[in-house]
């Protein structure tokens, strides 16, 4: 029965029934029977734009819902998943509760008249009432207005007036319990909300939560909360904080000295092996006193029970001073005869000590000590088991010195090692731990003052002003009074493990225990300090003479202490909050755990939604779609083909049809034909879909027929080959594209590959790389045969195609894919996908030309990623693209593998188990290597190979003026421009000779005495003499140099990529081999072009030498550069000025000058030249 | 008693509960244990790599944010100790003979005292960004000074995810945007209390005095700049480790190679676990 809107709006705080009444609003304009918590809902979300006027029943008092908004707005904003973007989430949200209002039902048949109250409004529906009802009784058990109500209630009794219950929900409240609305909540998860989420958030104030001390004022709840709608209970759980007061619960946050006790013990236990324990490490000297401690005060809890009773004698200050040796030893024999008759105790422990103590001793010593070694040796032997030896030592060293004094000693006293790696004090427990680090082990540092008063006497009073004895009875009555005190607070607590551990427990009454746990805190500290200044003076006036003990707590006190003083105060922080904070205190671990699950179900939807994955996902259904049409076509196929065979007959006739298809526009009939049969296929096709191979069958029947039947003109076979296989292929994309969209691009690609455009693309491939003709004409072979259908790997029928470019001329290869990119889908810079394999994430590229020139691909957001992901990040973004992978032989293994799965299945995965479809990509696998021989050797005759072109970097240059004599000697006098590497004595010298005939010769001559310095005549001469008998060094050098970068570099390569690569290249489509570029062509005439300048500007007199490295810098810009023109424009503007900037500066024209134009391998470029990566400047000196 | 306890409950439920995944198909086992602030997810990038050719255990520590952080047990894990327990009893359980292992930060410190207590279980140990001791010494440069400790400690306490967003960056060093991702996230997922106390357990254990007593060859894996370890705690290693050591420098920065540059670092590693004994 619905419920009038007027008593559900009295059971609601103003924001709430302006928040009501809006929802009201929205169920009259709809006109629906009732309101729900849907309009609810809805009306909060809309109430920002909408800022409806509270509809007419001024119940709300008019006020304004504006503020109701931020409440679920914010929430939402802050739950929903990051996956999607909040402007398309939320208009998902609205269209949802669109959608969801839609559906109610609307009193179309007149207004039902069920309220008393105005006719107009729409009741409220009962799971909305109960919503509220829900709301009221958590917001009524809610501890910060508890008192509130009960007083409210109290008065309202008094009065008798009011007839509904005291509370007024809050809109807070009103929103969280309609979040539970089954409804609701599943609108919300249309729309890709987790109510719970939004729960959360509208609970958790953004920022604040995260901060560890104080916790906001809003109460903390939970998943685990929310089980039932009116789960509230549980949030006031109380998760008290441990109390390890008792001696037992002592260990419970000590920081790690127990547990070397624990270790310690263990090894005491053991039955067999090494049995005496051996401490090593920073902290052994502190672990070894902790274990005296523990001993001493008998806290048996932390050693086996077999220990139990154990003694533990320390004859360390012996060991240490005047090692009287034997008479220690007698006491020990002697207490170890009685124990021995009485049986009472398991034994004896005996701490050495420091070994350093006993190792850096004099000769004396030294005696004592090895008298002390076989008498402990001796008694070891004889109580077996009743004594144990424990020493340590901070250092490994110590230890092993110790032991080459007395070797086998290891195995005489049965030792066993620890290493002992926890050190309390900062520096290896030689400082006391300052309070600092004290401090931040207490949760609420600083929180409260008191209760560092009370610690620090403790911590540094208490080991310098007493001793021993006194500091043990001290200590057992701060344990009595902790006790008693434990027993008081809260005996129910001290199971719980660590201040953030929850339980379960409900316990309403919290605020009164608070307000009992800080009285007693103060208590207790008076006490505590009472109880110190006891003692001390005790001490004082007994123990004077006593022995101090200090020693052993010069970092700690003991491990009783400080955790009895640190619970304490624990205790008094979280007793002495108010409930509200403890509560967050300790509702923050849960909220931790809470938020880390959300977290992990984000990801989870992330990996799930993620806008990326539907992309592909989708890609593979169009594939999928695809092939499921390829086999329609081909069933189709199948009967056209017998058709074909019987009408058909003449070749010529098909080729008709060719021509046809392969101008794009297909014979009306032929589709009229197609649709409908693909329409009628489309039903027994699904179970065709699941019988791949028969399909596959008759796809080599379709592809098979043709092409032994036309194989016979006269033109060359491939050619054959590359036209008249290609009906089926396009008679398959132009079907597709005409049911299927997305494939339009490759029909239209499919379009282009006529025969008659054959040629001309065959030529503007050409044309745009400029070089390598042959390479070109290959690779448009290549991409025809594929295109159409004449796959090598068979069976499969894809649109990819996989080259494989062999060879030298790396710039070349990258040249011929992006011309291809263009050619073929338009556009080099949205289709063209071009990776280097043999770089790796992070690791430094090198600065070099030709990496430079290239397209600068390492942007902030593919560093750190993996090439594979790299790879299937670019093909989503860019499908229909060629996909040029230099370097393949060394690519990593997951690129391999993601590469042979691609090519075997046409789909691309990355690294996460995505796949991207490849059906429009063209992959393009470069290697240096040609038939599995690299090139380098094979271009050894030029003076320039392309690896040192490919690791030529820009440097600075600069012109050196030289007075030439020495040179035109040791050369011929006609010379004008030289290149010569002259910094590191490499004398390369490239003469120009532009003499007489203006024919241009090109001379290498190498020298490479690169060790010798400085004697650059003889060298010159010899150089000379020689000509060409050294060329083959450079080369050996390349190759050695090579060695090196690969024995780092491509350990992997060498290790498992050359099997791989042997076989994927079987499995490309084609490979094509590039022949080596011929640098020396280009470096000749580039010498042209820059003696032209040099003429001009300064005669033809004087002699220009250029340097190997600039020579290389410049080559490396030619041969990356799209066009010359750049370059000329170098030469023009950067060189030609500088040279007649030089002239005028040497202003020596009478001599034979030479010029040396150099580069500096310190300082590379800063300003570039326009278009090139060459130095703006050229420094003159 | 912590450790034996743990293996007497069954180490299946041991396995379970630190996530343990054996994976790849190779005889060499590789143990791949990660440090503090990620968990097993951060050697994603380089499991692929190595899975072909061994057989690569990955577990969380239980200090990890993927681990019910009821596991984790603030009186046990007071010391490394305890961690190396945990990876000592999930190699039993896995039955492991002998093993490569890979540990980074935290994890190489859990590593060598593994290889202290159980020589004959480890064949090599890789030591990535690890450091024998992160507080400066009179003669040791560890790279932190204590009042830098207590600064870190008191930003942790006052908001985690303030300082989980200022250290992630820093700590991976080099600007790779996915790695600070990745590293924020599983670092925000650990606990701000367990985060806390395992920092602090790190800070205050100091391995200088037993580093003597490994006798596994060691590989210590430096990057160029890191921020929790300077590089001369590399060679204090060398110096130091027991047994023969290598230092393999990756030409990167920061602390986290296996997440800001996973290739580079596998070149390192296959190198460290093909070379002969």
């Amino acid at each position: 029965m619905p419920t009038p809107v007027s008593n559900a709006r009295a059971c609601l705080a103003a924001e709430a029934a302006a928040a009501l009444d809006d929802a009201v609003a929205v169920a009259r304009r709809r006109a629906h029977v009732q309101t729900t918590s849907l309009h609810v809902v809805y009306a909060l979300l809309h109430s920002s734009s909408a800022a409806a006027p509270a509809g007419g029943s001024g119940g709300g008092a008019g006020t304004s819902s504006a503020a109701s908004c931020p409440i679920l707005r914010d929430a939402l904003s802050r739950a929903r998943s990051s996956v999607y973007s909040p402007r398309l989430q939320f208009k998902a949200l609205d269209l949802c509760f669109g959608v969801a209002l839609d559906r109610l039902p609307s009193s179309s048949s007149g207004q039902r008249q069920t309220g008393e109250v105005g006719g107009d409004e729409p009741p409220v529906s009962n799971s909305l009432m109960a919503a509220i009802k829900r709301s009221q009784a958590n917001q009524r058990r809610n501890p910060e207005t508890f008192h509130l109500y009960q007083q409210q209630q109290q008065s309202a009794a008094a009065g008798g007036a009011s007839s509904f219950p005291g509370v007024k929900v809050e809109l807070q409240q009103l929103v969280l319990a309609i979040l539970d609305d089954p409804v609701v909540s599943r609108v919300f998860g249309d729309a890709g909300f987790r109510s719970t989420d939004i729960k959360f958030a509208i609970l958790r104030p953004p920022p604040p939560i995260l901060r560890f001390p104080r916790a906001t004022r809003c109460p903390p709840l939970f998943l685990c909360n929310f089980s039932a709608g009116d789960g509230f209970e549980a949030a006031l759980t109380p998760l008290r904080p441990v109390l390890p007061f008792s001696p037992a619960a002592g260990h419970l946050c000590s920081d790690g000295g127990d547990e070397n006790c624990r270790r310690i013990g263990d090894i005491l236990a053991r039955k067999e092996g090494g049995r005496n324990p051996m401490l090593v490490g920073v902290g052994a000297g502190e672990a070894a006193r902790d274990f005296h401690l523990a001993v001493e005060r008998q806290n048996w809890t932390i050693l086996p029970p077999e220990l139990r009773g154990i003694e533990l004698l320390s004859i360390e200050k012996a060991a240490v001073e005047l090692k009287p040796g034997s008479v220690d030893l007698s006491s020990v024999d002697a207490r170890l005869e009685e124990m021995g008759r009485k049986g009472e105790a398991p034994g004896v422990v005996l701490n050495i000590g420091d070994l350093k103590d006993m190792v850096d001793g004099n000769a004396e010593c030294d005696e004592r000590e090895r008298c002390l070694v076989s008498e402990l040796t001796r008694l070891l032997e004889v109580y077996h088991g009743r004594l144990w030896v424990m020493g340590w030592s901070a250092t490994y060293e110590t230890y092993m010195k110790f032991l080459s004094r007395h070797p086998l000693l290891d195995k005489d006293w049965n030792l066993q090692l620890l290493p002992i790696t926890s050190v309390r004090s900062g520096k290896g427990g030689s400082l006391t731990r300052p309070p600092s680090l004290m401090k931040s082990f207490v949760p609420l540092g600083g929180f409260f003052p008191t209760a560092y008063e009370s610690k620090d006497p403790l911590l540094s009073v208490h080991p310098s002003s007493r001793c021993q004895h006194c500091d043990e009875k001290y200590e057992e009555e701060v344990s009595i009074i902790l006790k008693g005190r434990s027993a008081s607070v809260d005996q129910r607590d001290a199971r719980l493990p660590f201040w953030l551990h929850q339980s379960n427990k409900v316990d309403l009454n919290d605020g009164s225990n608070a307000a009992k746990a800080e009285d007693d805190k103060t208590i207790l500290n008076a006490k505590i300090m009472e109880l110190q200044t006891k003692w001390n003076q005790n001490c004082q006036r007994l123990h004077n003479s006593c022995q101090r003990i200090t020693d052993n707590f010069s970092g700690i006190p003991c491990a009783l202490d400080p955790s009895c003083v640190l619970g304490v105060e624990r205790a008094c922080n979280k007793g002495s909050e108010n409930p509200d904070e403890t509560q967050n205190q300790r509702g923050f671990g849960t909220s931790l755990t809470m938020s880390v699950g959300t977290q992990k179900i984000s990801m989870a939807s992330q990996s799930i939604s993620l806008p990326s994955v539907m992309e592909p996902r989708n890609k593979d259904l169009l594939s999928k779609l695809q092939v499921k049409f390829s086999k329609s076509e081909q069933l189709q196929k199948e009967g056209f083909q017998s058709y074909q065979g019987d009408d058909h007959a003449s070749p010529s006739s098909v080729t008709s049809v060719t021509t046809d298809l392969v101008l794009g526009s297909l014979p009306e009939s032929l589709s009229k034909e197609e649709s409908p049969a693909s329409k009628v296929k489309e039903g027994p096709l699904k179970e065709h879909f699941s019988c791949l191979p028969s399909a596959d069958t008759v796809k080599t029947n379709v592809s098979g027929v043709p092409v032994s039947s036309f194989a016979y003109s006269g033109c060359h076979d491939s050619w054959a080959k590359s036209i008249y296989p290609s009906i089926p292929t396009q008679l398959s994309n132009g079907r597709t594209s005409t049911s299927d969209k997305p494939l339009l691009i490759s029909s239209s690609i499919g379009k282009k590959f006529g025969l008659s455009n054959y040629k001309s693309f065959c030529k503007s491939l050409i044309d745009k790389v400029g070089r390598q003709e042959d390479a070109a004409i290959a690779v448009s072979q290549a991409i025809f045969h594929c295109r159409a259908g004449e796959r090598r790997r068979g069976a499969n029928w894809r649109g990819d195609i996989w080259l494989s470019f062999n060879g030298p001329d790396k710039i070349g290869k990258r040249k011929v894919a992006a011309a291809l990119a263009e050619l073929i889908y338009g556009s080099r810079q949205d289709n063209f996908i071009c990776i280097d394999l043999s770089y790796q994430d992070g690791v430094a590229r090198p600065n070099t030309i030709c990496d430079q020139q290239e397209v600068s691909e390492n942007d902030v957001q593919s560093r750190g990623k993996l090439n594979t992901d790299l790879i299937a990040a670019e093909l989503r973004k860019k499908p229909h693209s060629v996909v040029f992978l230099d370097n393949v032989d060394k690519a990593d293994p997951l690129v391999q593998n993601s590469l042979s799965q691609a090519i075997h299945t046409g789909r691309f995965p990355d690294s996460h188990g995505r796949e991207f479809s490849i059906n429009n990509a063209i992959f393009i696998l470069s290697s240096g290597r040609t038939q599995g021989q690299n090139f380098s050797q094979k271009i050894d005759c030029n003076s320039f190979c392309e690896e040192t072109i490919l690791a030529a970097q820009s440097w600075q240059m600069k012109i050196f003026l030289e007075p030439s004599q020495e040179h035109i000697s040791s050369s011929s006098k006609s010379n004008k421009v030289s290149c010569a590497s002259s910094q590191e004595l490499r004398y390369n010298q490239v003469y120009l000779q532009t003499d007489f005939s203006r024919k241009r010769k090109l001379d290498v001559y190498d020298d490479c005495n690169s060790h010798c310095e400085t004697l650059i005549s003889p060298k010159r001469a010899r150089t000379v003499s020689k000509e060409f008998l050294d060329l083959n060094l450079p080369v050996e050098e390349i190759e050695a140099n090579d060695h090196d970068s690969s024995s780092h570099g491509e350990y992997s390569k060498s290790q498992n990529s050359d099997p791989w690569i042997k076989e994927f290249f079987d499995l490309v489509d084609a490979t094509i081999n590039f022949r080596p570029f011929d640098f020396d062509a280009l470096a000749k005439n580039l010498l042209k072009d820059i003696s032209h300048i040099f003429c001009r500007a300064f005669g033809s007199e004087s002699l220009l030498e250029i340097d190997q490295k600039v020579m290389e810098e410049i080559l490396a810009v030619a041969w990356s550069l799209e066009d010359r023109g750049a370059l000329d424009n170098w030469f023009e503007q950067v060189l030609g000025r500088s040279i007649i900037k030089a002239k005028h500066w040497s202003n020596l024209s009478s001599h034979h000058n030479v010029l040396r134009l150099v580069a500096c391998e310190d300082a590379s470029v800063d300003k570039y030249a326009p278009g090139v990566l060459l130095p703006l400047e050229i420094i003159i000196n | 008693m912590g450790g034996n306890s743990k293996l007497g409950d069954g180490s299946g439920k041991l396995l379970e509960m630190l996530n343990v995944r054996v994976v790849g198909a190779g005889e060499r086992v590789v143990v791949l244990s990660h440090g503090f602030g990620t968990d097993q997810s951060a050697w994603n990038r380089v499991l692929p790599y190595l899975q072909r050719d061994y057989r690569v255990v990955l577990y969380d520590l239980v200090c990890a944010g993927s681990v019910n952080p009821d596991h984790f047990d603030f009186r046990r894990y007071t010391t490394l100790d305890a961690y190396v327990d945990d990876l000592l009893a999930i190699l039993d359980a896995l039955g492991v003979e002998s093993c490569f292992f890979v540990g980074h930060s935290f994890s190489a410190m859990v590593g060598i005292l593994a290889a202290i207590r159980r020589p004959e279980l480890f064949l090599r140990l890789i030591l990535i960004g690890a450091s024998p001791r992160f507080l400066n010494d009179d003669d040791y440069h560890g790279g932190f000074e204590l009042e830098d400790f207590d600064k870190v400690f008191a930003a942790m306490e006052a908001n985690y995810e303030a300082w989980v967003q200022g250290f992630a960056p820093l700590a991976v060093g080099a600007d790779v945007p996915a790695a600070v991702r990745e590293f924020s996230r599983t670092l925000f997922n650990m606990r701000p209390d367990i985060s806390l106390f395992v920092s602090r357990t790190v800070f205050s254990s100091d391995l200088r005095g037993v580093l003597g007593l490994v006798r596994t060859p060691c590989v210590v894996v430096q990057t160029a700049k890191d921020v929790s370890v300077p590089s001369s705690v590399a060679a204090y290693l060398k110096a130091h480790l027991g047994g023969r050591t290598a230092i393999e420098h990756i030409p990167v920065e920061g602390h986290l190679p296996h997440l800001s540059a996973p290739a580079a670092l596998v070149q390192v590693l296959r190198r460290a676990l093909a070379s002969p004994r």
